[in-house]
């Protein structure tokens, strides 16, 4: 037996050293298909001309109209980097510190202020005093031009309009924890995005005590935790919860295409907190290979045409220059923070605060 | 010898660039997070509860998807050619989308037929997330043990149970020799459901879970404590290793069942399945696989996307497929090779190469992606690797190096040894030796690794987050938002054509090992 396999692979792959024309003819389209792999790699990496590098956590269907339109008025290519919607910002952040020595990106297009922040004290940002920003207010830009925000988004009480009527939905924050709610009410992982800087925000101002607090009531409450605002939206639109936190634009979008969902501004009472409200950022890459391209960017989107097209109904965002304001939100209150003290809050305080409401708080 | 060795050496190299140096990277920072932990206050990196919870939710989804899917490959396996084909690729289905798209599509069907708003009652939730956390994971990992016990039933082992039927019945013979036969394989598929529940994020956190690889993506991505991170992940990638360890060991006890020649049996001779068992198979089938592509149609369908809706999200599709699978052919050439260079001669070798390729693959995605962000930020290293989708290739490369590197090693060590005797002392070079007797052998364990390495690499999150090129977006994150948008037509029709295209591509492949087997393995 044995004898009659070694001989019959002597047969097949001879042993003396020759190559059957077949095994040749393999061996040859494989190392042909290797340096075509090779070539094209190289080709592609020397490949140059106009471009920018954009890492953005904006929502991609929006910040894809606004680099289209930036790549036709401009002639430049851009070459974006987004991040999955659930951990938006915070991957990014991470891969802009990761790439620090060497960087990639040419801006940093955030669609929140806390990580900008952190990222500008970690030195990984760049100044830059952009002529576009010239009229837009003192509190929402840096002194030293290391960042320039726009657009506001609100955050928002969502209630599933089926289920709630209006006089029962919750006027107040500290409303998700009444028993009307248990097991009723949704919010997205406060590690990331901007339920991180609410919880941060509300360490801020109501003391870290009565925020942890707070996040303790409403885990036992039973409220539950999503992956992200617009997740929060959808569970309340499909009846899953009744309500939920999320932002203005994941709110109204819903109410766009037609769910059945309310929209609540939170805590507008006479002496109330008021909502928090978030504003989109941008800043230029410390050493950014781009540096010419990316002003151009920087320009282009805090230009006050950019920021009306922010306002449209549909995306809910409120113009920080004041003007065209949705009529819904003109009038909201809002809560009055220290954007520095929030920056260093957000990853601490966010970790607390979700494992309280994961239940990992306790083991 | 100096030939062997001057071949060797390279290759070597090569492989330590590939997966060692990524790995080395890991443990330093993991060992510069063990002396921060006690300084910071973002948690313990480790708490038994967590430990618990996630070996109990991998354990339970490997038992489930070997009692499953081991009787419903042995089953397959000995269908009439042309459906045993076609169950083939039903198998392959379900493993080309990532575990967290099966978790979104049960999830979808739990909230329309209402059943999430009744049954998330207080003290009950628990039971469901962690029941849907279960069956996502199930329906995605199943079909690797039916895949196991399929080769089995169909492949090489018929020839044992052949001998024993001159003494007995084809339903004892089956008993007697295909099931003990089938044990060792299904074992090590376990395994490998095993690591890859235990490693999955996706999954677990749509169904709110909270387990070590969701604690470890937090670290990474939300405090920018990577060295923290890595110091977490020391302990999941330990249980894996010593679970990668057993896989190995079990491969290698299921291989010595076998020999790799051909053998040619008349069917009827055989075990066949009857009509209940054929039923069964189809029940299985239908519920675990046939319910999400029905579902996923459906939605899609209702939805009605516009081609240009997804048309952005399938061209990144087949950019992620181009990567993958230059990456795979990347890391199988490389196995190929080196396992050739290192036999017969240099055994030790070989097992460290293995050791090297395994710690690769145990652990996390993110610990690797991080670790090659931190190589292509060294100066000697070109810029052009880091712009690129180069580092990206190359970290999918290095974490599924393990597959062909395992599977060619187990193929070439069941050459007879005095074969390898033979061999060794005729005289012929290794460059020769590696082209003419060991590729032969090694090509159709490697390309049905490259198979699995691409699909595996297709679904790949946390990698492309870190390395995907500006510019070149992927296909895992386009899913991953498409979902989290709500957004269930185009997300469905994603997931169908990644279902059903990385699907033909390896069943394709699979067709053209076949025939390389049959034209370079010997014949009796």
């Amino acid at each position: 037996m044995m004898g009659i396999r070694n001989s019959s692979l002597r047969r097949q792959a001879d042993v003396s050293g020759r190559i059957s024309v077949g095994a040749r003819s393999l061996y040859a389209v494989i190392l042909c298909a290797l340096c075509a792999v090779c070539a094209a790699g190289v080709a592609w990496a020397a490949s140059g001309g106009g471009k920018v590098v954009v890492y953005t956590s904006v929502d991609e269907v929006d910040a894809k109209q606004v680099l289209a339109a930036f790549e036709k008025e401009a002639g430049i290519e851009v070459l974006p980097l987004f991040d999955t919607e659930a951990a938006k910002t915070t991957g990014l952040a991470l891969r802009l510190l990761s790439e620090k020595s060497r960087p990639r990106a040419d801006v940093f297009w955030n669609n929140e202020l806390s990580r900008t922040l952190m990222l500008a004290d970690k030195g990984v940002l760049a100044p830059y005093q952009s002529s576009s920003a010239a009229d837009i207010p003192a509190q929402w830009k840096d002194a030293g031009g290391m960042w320039a925000a726009y657009s506001l988004r609100a955050r928002v009480i969502v209630c599933n309009a089926d289920k709630v009527k209006e006089s029962e939905a919750p006027k107040t924050l500290w409303d998700l924890c009444l028993p009307r709610w248990k097991n009723k009410a949704g919010i997205a992982n406060p590690l990331f995005g901007t339920t991180a800087c609410q919880a941060a925000a509300l360490a801020r101002v109501w003391g870290e005590a009565k925020a942890l607090e707070f996040f303790r009531k409403l885990q036992g409450n039973g409220i539950r935790v999503y992956d992200g605002n617009s997740t929060v939206r959808d569970a309340v639109a499909a009846g899953e919860i009744e309500v939920g936190l999320t932002d203005t634009d994941d709110a109204l979008i819903g109410v766009k295409r037609g769910m059945k969902i309310a929209m609540v501004l939170p805590d507008q009472e006479k002496g109330g907190i008021g909502t928090l409200v978030i504003p989109n950022s941008v800043a230029l890459v410390a050493g950014a290979p781009h540096p010419k391209e990316a002003k151009a960017f920087i320009d282009f989107l805090l230009s006050r045409a950019v920021e009306k097209r922010f306002a449209d109904p549909a995306d809910g965002q409120i113009p920080v220059r004041g003007e065209n304001i949705p009529s819904d939100l003109a009038s909201i209150k809002a809560m009055k923070v220290d954007w520095a003290a929030v920056s260093e809050l957000t990853g601490p305080f966010s970790k607390k605060a979700a494992d309280i409401l994961t239940g990992q708080a306790a083991k | 010898m100096w030939r062997e060795r001057a071949v060797a050496w390279p290759l070597r190299a090569a492989v330590a660039v590939l997966v060692a140096l990524p790995v080395a990277v890991f443990f330093y920072e993991a060992v510069r997070g063990l002396g921060a932990s006690a300084e910071s206050g973002s948690g313990a990196l480790f708490t038994w509860a967590l430990l618990g919870k996630s070996l109990g939710l991998a354990a339970m989804v490997a038992a489930i998807a070997t009692i499953v899917g081991v009787p419903a490959g042995l089953v397959a396996g000995r269908l009439p050619r042309r459906w045993a084909a076609v169950t083939l690729f039903v198998f392959v289905l379900p493993i080309a989308v990532p575990p967290s798209v099966h978790a979104y599509l049960w999830r979808n069907l739990a909230m329309s037929a209402g059943l999430l708003g009744v049954l998330f009652v207080e003290g009950g939730s628990d039971v469901v997330n962690v029941a849907g956390a279960t069956l996502s994971l199930v329906g995605a990992l199943w079909t690797i043990p039916a895949l196991a016990a399929f080769a089995v039933a169909a492949g090489p082992g018929r020839r044992f149970e052949l001998e024993a039927r001159p003494f007995v019945s084809a339903a004892v013979a089956a008993r007697k020799v295909l099931v003990p036969a089938a044990l060792p394989v299904a074992a090590a598929a376990a395994g490998v459901v095993f690591i890859l529940a235990f490693a999955d994020y996706g999954g677990p956190a749509m169904w709110q879970i909270t387990t070590y690889p969701v604690q470890i993506q937090a670290l990474y991505s939300s405090f920018f404590e990577p060295e923290r991170a890595a110091a977490a992940a020391l302990i999941p990638a330990a249980v894996t290793g010593l679970l990668a360890t057993l896989v190995y060991v079990a491969g290698r006890r299921a291989f010595s069942r076998f020999d790799v020649e051909q053998v040619n049996t008349e069917p009827d001779a055989l075990w066949r399945p009857g009509r209940g068992l054929k039923a069964a198979l189809l029940c299985v089938v239908a519920g675990l696989t046939g319910v999400p592509i029905a579902l996923s149609g459906y939605w899609m369908v209702a939805a009605r996307p516009q081609i240009v809706d997804v048309s952005a999200s399938l061209s990144d599709l087949l950019a992620t497929l181009a990567i993958a699978t230059v990456a795979a052919a990347l890391s199988c050439a490389l196995a190929i090779a080196a396992t050739g260079a290192h036999w017969p001669r240099f055994a030790r070798w070989r097992t460290a190469l293995a050791v090297a390729a395994l710690a690769a693959f145990v652990i996390p995605p993110a610990a690797l992606g991080l670790a090659v962000k931190e190589i292509s930020q060294w100066r000697m290293v070109p810029v052009a690797f880091g712009d690129t989708s180069a580092a990206y290739g190359f970290a999918l490369a290095g974490r599924f190096f393990a597959v062909p590197a395992v599977l060619t090693m187990l193929a070439v060590e069941r050459l007879d040894s005095r074969y390898a005797h033979l061999v060794r002392t005729s005289g012929v070079g290794p460059l020769r030796r590696i082209a003419a007797t060991a590729l032969p052998v090694m090509l159709p364990a490697g390309m049905a690794a490259w198979a699995v390495a691409v699909v595996l690499g297709v679904g790949e999150l946390p990698i492309g987050i870190l390395l995907a090129a500006p510019g070149s977006p992927q296909a895992s994150v386009d899913l991953f938002n498409l979902m989290h948008y709500a957004r269930r037509g185009e997300a469905f029709a994603v997931t169908l054509a990644m279902m059903f295209g990385a699907a033909a591509l390896v069943v394709a492949v699979l067709a053209v090992t076949r025939r390389l087997w049959k034209r370079y393995l010997p014949t009796v």
